[in-house]
């Protein structure tokens, strides 16, 4: 199996498990970053690892955001942003288990395709497999995640970013001293069960009031041979003692920054970020067959350099400047293919070239306006493609409004998108243009509780591998279209002197059309890209942050999530599978993590629950996957030694060991240790 | 959130010519691990979906690709697991499970099984032909034959396997292998068309070999193979089979187009090697994807299996020799491909 074509069969593992059969073409029975206030942001790596922030209220101006920032990620036994994000209401992570899996999000189960990604915002691209591996982005030096459902809350922004039904925003630690300090250093240093070993350097430098540089360096390596129970039926079936073969990740990255700002509220960044990895790609556990099953493996580089400029050129016109140039590569290689070369192998090459301009006229705080344009340049060298060199131009233009009166605010956008396809003589994908809106509006109905609404119509364009890759291609797809209604509610309130309560609810429907999906043609080997699927999603999403101050040192803080989501494959009224919920959808979901801050203590205690699913598209009983619940514990104490601030932590996860499956016979971890050192000075 | 229920059709009662039951063998699909056997009893008129598991206390693998008797014995070949699964032909019990490895450990994706004198063949995709006693139920030797073996038939004393050279796909192989069972030694390529895939003989000792072609321009068609002169000697281009079945002498092809999906069951003499009928089924009974078939040789009823799109369950539909449906079992298993009758 070719690696890249398990990416590009998003939204449906199940297919993804045939990824083998698709390169095999073989006949016969057997294929980020809301633009926040830089005041709040100032803060020292101290005061992050420390104690930091309680986690920030949710109902922001009744919109639909959700955050998780360092104080409280560091704090509980995440590693990849992955692990967060199972936390965020709505969020469904793909997760093919072990530190090298692939890692993938659907937002409110629009398929992960739909939900774009940002790194200190700049749009993170992957023109090939149309999505990124969430496994690949550490917490470590992260500043904050947030993720936005529908419309983005700042419109402010390059305007790639409104052309997602979700937008996942990642932004990085920027450099912040305390007074009289001109450097902030922090060594970390992970390690753990199955040979995980993790250190990384953060090191921030202040030149002068208005620059600093930043050197972040990351290292991973894991063998990741967890032991798991191979189930060969339901309960009181065979059960055998397996080990995980090929799944050891080794990543490295080194990200330096230079940040610039001046007093009149200019600023302007430079990032150079380069990260590679090599892992082995386990496979699914296959019955009688888990010795020697797979021993492919997967090399990869990512590259970029990005810069960002904004300026305020007039009390009321600002402008934002972004660029990035970026390029990957990936080397896919299986040993034991029974081909003529006894092996399997693949190369693949992208680069893109990015521009991003957006003006915003703000006459006054309660009104603004966004021109934003966006061109990008995306190409992919390949051999295993139908065309040797396609070529995606993409334009992007946003007008959006943003006004508020009284009780009331008012966002909308409109968007313009221009693809246009280039694939030299081969056959190529249509060009393609449209014109899309979004609207969402808020009223406060009292001090502290709004309610919201809002609607977003927008599209997906098939990827390269969907258009282009070997025979699975087809070039004559066209874009995935999704339209999203909510309505919800939201409460934010202090019960009582020292707490703080959080209450969100919003129930939505969702519509996905021309679903772009891998179906077999001619047989269980050969698989083409169709688009063919309509999905109805119906769907309620509650979530609850509250927070409680324990007298001076201490605090404790909750939050927890639950969403019921029906998900009906709606494609052919004639199908077995019509009305039946689609594959790994739940329909009940939720999570929980309680963080108690005792003087220099932290303990954490994370819960993760998800209900029944199905791996076919027929609601059997065959197919049912059981329920699971995982959760997770950990201890952070800190020290003051002179200057330096020191933490130790220890965590455990999956505490009862008891074992699960995300993906069918993608076998998760059972209970393992982990165990931290941190210095910052 | 519920499961839903899975449906029969109106079950057969006992007029299969004194048959007692049928196997029914469904791949699943890749990587899943959901290949499953489904036993129909027509003396009990009961339909057990998955009986090989609640049986054996384990499920057979990934994925069941070939399955036949021979004497007591029911052999399933599971490809990915790399395994023989041996069961008593009557009680659906396990009696031994063979697993086919190289030297290096590595599966050797075993793909079609037949028999000859007490031994049972198995060709794989890693290119070999494994001899195992059928009493001992162990594998005594490996001849090499050629790319990603995809078919084997037996006749005239004489191994017939079909290179396919799938793998290396657009590169396809275009020859049968012709292996000597008593030295155990390939003896003879015959060059065929391209990609060949599963062969059925009929009383003359003619060899039908179902070809491929690339899967783009070059389509499917059917060849004969002479086995006293072990060459071809006829090819019907006008016959784009996908597979087969030979009772008394004539053939039942089915063809399937990827483009219109329109698909056909063609009747053909064996003997006078010509079409009988274009249209088999002659009550109009609709078939969205044939993906096996075979004859009742007690009661001379053709069963063609309809995969859907290959991600539903399929059925099991039965067929009078005259082409009317008599019934079909519904949601049998994913992707049902072979079937054993039981007398």
């Amino acid at each position: 199996m070719k690696k890249a074509i398990s990416f590009l069969l998003e939204a449906k593992p199940v297919l993804i498990c045939l990824a083998f059969a698709l390169s095999v073409v073989l006949p016969g029975g057997a294929a980020l970053y809301a633009l926040t206030d830089p005041v709040a942001q100032e803060y020292t790596i101290e005061e992050i690892t420390v104690l930091g922030r309680e986690s920030k209220a949710k109902v922001q101006e009744g919109k639909l955001i959700q955050e998780m920032d360092s104080s409280l990620f560091q704090a509980l036994p995440f590693l990849q942003v992955a692990d967060a994000l199972k936390f965020f209401t709505g969020v469904s992570v793909k997760d093919y288990g072990g530190l090298g899996g692939l890692k993938t999000i659907s937002v409110r189960s629009l398929g992960a395709h739909h939900t774009a990604l940002s790194y200190d915002g700049l749009p993170v691209t992957d023109v090939q497999n149309g999505q990124i591996d969430l496994g690949r982005f550490a917490l470590d030096a992260l500043e904050s995640i947030s993720l936005s459902t529908g419309q983005t809350e700042d419109i402010f922004q390059p305007a790639r970013l409104f052309a997602s039904a979700g937008l996942l925003q990642l932004q990085s630690l920027k450099p912040g001293f305390a007074p009289g300090k001109k450097q902030n250093l922090r060594l970390k240093l992970q390690g753990g069960s199955f040979g995980l070993l993790n250190p990384s350097l953060l090191l921030q430098r202040k030149l002068n009031d208005q620059h600093s540089l930043s050197l972040d360096v990351y290292y991973l390596q894991s063998r990741g041979d967890y032991p798991y129970l191979m189930y060969y039926g339901s309960e009181g079936d065979l059960v055998s003692r397996e080990r995980r073969r090929n799944s050891d990740i080794r990543q490295f990255r080194l990200e330096p920054s230079w940040y610039w700002r001046n007093t009149k509220g200019s600023e302007a960044t430079v990032k150079l970020y380069y990260n590679q990895s090599e892992r082995g790609l386990p496979g699914a556990g296959i019955y009688y067959n888990t010795e020697t099953s797979s021993g492919q493996r997967l090399w990869d580089k990512q590259s970029f350099i990005q810069g960002h400029y904004k300026s305020l050129l007039h009390p009321s016109w600002s402008l934002r400047l972004n660029t990035k140039i970026n390029g990957s590569y990936t080397h896919y290689l299986d040993p034991s293919f029974l081909n003529s070369d006894g092996r399997d192998e693949a190369e693949y090459r992208q680069m893109e070239s990015y521009l991003s301009g957006a003006l915003q006229y703000r006459p006054q705080s309660a009104f603004s306006l966004v021109f934003s344009q966006d061109i990008s340049m995306q190409e992919l060298f390949s051999e295993e493609f139908l065309v040797n060199r396609p070529q995606r131009l993409s334009l992007y233009t946003v007008l959006a409004g943003k006004a508020s009166a009284g009780a009331w605010n008012l966002s909308g956008n409109l968007l313009f998108c221009r693809i246009m396809e280039e694939a030299g003589a081969g056959p190529q994908g249509a060009d393609y243009s449209k014109l899309t809106p979004s609207v969402s509006v808020s009223l406060r109905l009292v001090q502290g509780w709004y309610v919201r609404a809002f609607y977003k119509s927008i599209f997906r364009m098939p990827s390269f591998n969907d258009l282009y890759y070997g025979r699975i291609g087809n070039p004559d797809l066209i874009p995935e279209n999704t339209r999203q209604l909510n309505l919800g509610t939201g409460l934010s309130t202090k019960p009582l002197p020292g707490q703080e309560l959080s209450l969100s609810l919003d129930v939505y429907a969702n519509r996905i059309e021309n679903k772009i999906v891998a179906y077999p043609t001619q047989n269980v080997f050969i698989w083409t890209m169709l688009n063919l699927g309509e999905v109805s999603i119906k769907g309620a999403d509650f979530s609850l942050d509250w927070a409680c101050s324990l007298g001076k040192n201490a605090a404790l803080a909750l939050r927890a999530s639950y969403t019921l989501q029906s998900v009906l494959n709606v494609t052919d009224p004639e199908s077995r599978a019509y009305g039946h919920q689609l594959p790994y959808t739940p329909k009940h979901s939720g999570s929980g993590v309680l963080l108690l801050r005792a003087f220099d203590w932290q303990l954490s205690y994370n819960l993760l629950y998800s209900g029944i699913r199905y791996s076919g598209f027929e609601n059997y009983a065959l197919n049912r996957m059981p329920a699971y619940a995982d959760q997770g514990i950990s201890l952070n104490k800190s020290f003051n030694l002179a200057k330096t601030k020191m933490t130790l932590g220890a965590e455990v996860l999956n505490l009862t060991g008891k074992q699960y499956e995300i993906i069918r016979n993608y076998p998760m971890p059972g209970r393992s240790f982990r165990a931290k050192l941190v210095f910052s000075r | 959130m519920e499961d839903r229920p899975e449906t029969n059709g109106d079950l057969p009662g006992l007029d299969q010519g004194a048959c007692r039951g049928l196997w029914i063998l469904s791949e699943g699909l890749m990587n899943l691990n959901n290949s499953t056997l489904a036993y129909y009893s027509f003396e009990q008129k009961s339909l057990n979906k998955n009986v090989f598991r609640s049986l054996n206390k384990r499920g057979l693998g990934d994925t069941g690709n070939d399955m036949k008797a021979y004497g007591s014995k029911l052999y399933i070949v599971v490809s990915l697991s790399s395994q023989i699964e041996v069961l008593d032909l009557y009680s659906g019990l396990s009696i031994k499970r063979i697993p086919l490895f190289d030297e290096n450990r590595q599966a050797r994706q075993p793909r079609y099984i037949d028999f000859l004198d007490g031994k049972a063949y198995v060709c794989s995709f890693d290119g070999s032909l494994a001899r195992i006693d059928t009493a001992s139920l162990e594998v005594e030797a490996y001849v090499n034959c050629g790319r990603n073996p995809d078919g084997i038939c037996l006749t005239n004393n004489k191994i017939y396997v079909s290179n396919s050279g799938g793998l290396d796909n657009p590169h396809f192989d275009n020859s049968v292998s012709v292996v000597d069972p008593l030295s155990f030694r390939e003896v003879k390529k015959i060059e065929t068309g391209l990609n060949p895939y599963q062969m059925q003989v009929d009383s003359q000792g003619d060899i039908y070999v179902v070809l491929r072609g690339n899967l783009l321009d070059i389509p499917f068609s059917l060849c004969r193979i002479d086995s006293r002169l072990d060459s071809v000697v006829q090819v019907f281009n006008d016959i784009p089979a996908w597979n087969l079945a030979i009772h008394n002498d004539t053939a039942y092809i089915y063809h399937y187009s990827v483009q219109g999906g329109e698909n056909s069951v063609k009747v053909f003499d064996c003997l006078t090697e010509t079409i009988i009928s274009d249209q088999f089924i002659s009550d109009g009974t609709p078939i969205t994807r044939p993906y096996a078939i075979e004859v009742n040789p007690y009661s001379g009823d053709v069963y063609i299996s309809d995969a859907y799109d290959y991600t539903l369950w399929g059925d099991c539909l039965c067929f009078s020799a005259e082409g009317n449906l008599k019934f079909r079992f519904e949601s049998v298993g994913l992707n049902p491909s072979s079937l054993v009758f039981v007398k």
